[in-house]
C-alpha cells in the first residue's frame, strides 16, 4: 500500500445470487438442483424472487406447489390472505405438496401481467431441523387481486438438496416468468 | 472468481426536517429489483402513496391488515403502498423487475407499527417503462425529522 492510499479492503458478500432463470417459452416446471453439493457449505438460509404467469385458463391466476427434494409427503401450510375483502385463511397438513404463494397470473390475466413472491427458506441444509418456509406473495391485474402471506414446513430433517415448482393448476409456466434463487450465509 | 454484489445500497436519505415527500431518481436499471425500507414516522397516522416516473395513474393495489381487533382489506387507494403512523413505523417496499420493458410492476408491500397497524399489499404499476423515479409521500401531512429512506438494488 502507497502512503496516503485507503487500505484495500476485499468486498465480501453475504447474500448472494446463486441461480437464475428467465423462461423462453413455457414450461412445466422449474427445479434447483444440487443445492447440498453446490451451496451447504456456503449458505444456511435461501431465497427465491419470483415472477411467473402460467397458462391457466378461466380464472386470474394459480398457486404454486413446490416439492423439497421430489418428496410427496409431509407439507404443512398456513396461508393469511386478502383478496379485497376482510382477510382469510386456509391451513392443510399432512400433504402431498406445498402451498406456497398465490403469485402466478394467468392466461386469463391482462397482457404483460405477472405475480409475485419472495420465500425464505429457513436453514436449508441442516439435518436435525424440520425445513420452515415463508412467503409475501400474490399478484395484481387490472380487477382482479390476491395479497398473501404462507407459512409452510418440510416435517423432515433431510438437507434440502431439491426444489421443484409446478402451478398448481395449469401445466406450464408462461415465457418471461423468472425464478431467482439466492443464498444467505451465517457467521 | 469475481464476487458479484448481489444487494447493493443505492441511496439512503435521512430527513433532518420535515419533508412532503421523498424523492429517488436517476435509478439505474443495473438490477433486476429494488427494495425501499423505510423507517420513520409521519405528523398523522396516514397512507404513503408512491408516484412512479412521475405517473400518478395505472396503479392498482389489493391489500390487508389487523389493527386492534379489527381485520380488513380492499382495494382502494391505488397508489398507496404502505401505512406510516406516529409512532415509529417500518416498511419494506419490493419492485420486482422494475426495469423490464415487457412486464407490467410488481410491488410487494409490508408496513406495521406496534399498536397501530400491520399490513401487507400487492401493487402493479401497469407500465412497460423502466421505473426510473420513485416519490413517495403521506396522503396528508408530512414525513417526520430523522426519518430513514434505503433504497437497494437486486440482481438476478
Amino acid at each position: 500500500m502507497l502512503v496516503g492510499n485507503t487500505a484495500y479492503e476485499p468486498f465480501i458478500s453475504d447474500y448472494d445470487l446463486l441461480e437464475t432463470e428467465t423462461l423462453p417459452s413455457s414450461q412445466a416446471t422449474i427445479t434447483f438442483n444440487n443445492l447440498t453439493t453446490n451451496y451447504a457449505s456456503t449458505y444456511r438460509h435461501l431465497q427465491l424472487r419470483i415472477l411467473a404467469r402460467t397458462d391457466r385458463t378461466g380464472a386470474h391466476n394459480e398457486p404454486i406447489q413446490l416439492f423439497v427434494n421430489g418428496s410427496n409427503s409431509g407439507y404443512n401450510y398456513q396461508q393469511l390472505y386478502g383478496a379485497g375483502g376482510a382477510p382469510g385463511s386456509t391451513a392443510a397438513a399432512d400433504e402431498s405438496k406445498m402451498l406456497i404463494s398465490e403469485g402466478a397470473t394467468s392466461a386469463s390475466s391482462v397482457a404483460y401481467s405477472f405475480g409475485a413472491s419472495v420465500i425464505d427458506i429457513y436453514d436449508a441444509f441442516n439435518s436435525n431441523k424440520h425445513k420452515t418456509f415463508r412467503s409475501l406473495n400474490g399478484y395484481r391485474e387490472t380487477n382482479y387481486g390476491i395479497v398473501s402471506l404462507y407459512s409452510g414446513v418440510w416435517r423432515n430433517n433431510a438437507v434440502i438438496d431439491s426444489l421443484l415448482l409446478d402451478p398448481l393448476i395449469g401445466g406450464n409456466f408462461l415465457a418471461n416468468s423468472r425464478f431467482s434463487l439466492y443464498g444467505l450465509k451465517a457467521s | 472468481m469475481a464476487i458479484t454484489k448481489t444487494y447493493r445500497p443505492l441511496q439512503t436519505l435521512t430527513l433532518s426536517g420535515s419533508a412532503t415527500s421523498v424523492t429517488f431518481s436517476n435509478i439505474p436499471n443495473s438490477y433486476s429489483d429494488l427494495i425501499l425500507i423505510y423507517n420513520g414516522t409521519t405528523t398523522a397516522n396516514i397512507g404513503v402513496s408512491a408516484t412512479l416516473n412521475g405517473d400518478t395513474a395505472n396503479q392498482q393495489r389489493t391489500f390487508m391488515y389487523g389493527s386492534g381487533g379489527t381485520k380488513d382489506g380492499g382495494t382502494g387507494g391505488p397508489r398507496e403502498v404502505i401505512y406510516s403512523s406516529t409512532t415509529m413505523t417500518t416498511a419494506i417496499v419490493e419492485f420486482l423487475d422494475y426495469s423490464a420493458t415487457d412486464k407490467h410492476k410488481m410491488i410487494l408491500c409490508r408496513s406495521g407499527a406496534a399498536g397501530v397497524i400491520t399490513l401487507a399489499s400487492i401493487n402493479t404499476w401497469q407500465s412497460l417503462t423502466a421505473l426510473n423515479s420513485i416519490s413517495i409521500s403521506p396522503n396528508s401531512g408530512s414525513f417526520s425529522l430523522n426519518s430513514t429512506f434505503s433504497l437497494y438494488g437486486v440482481i438476478a
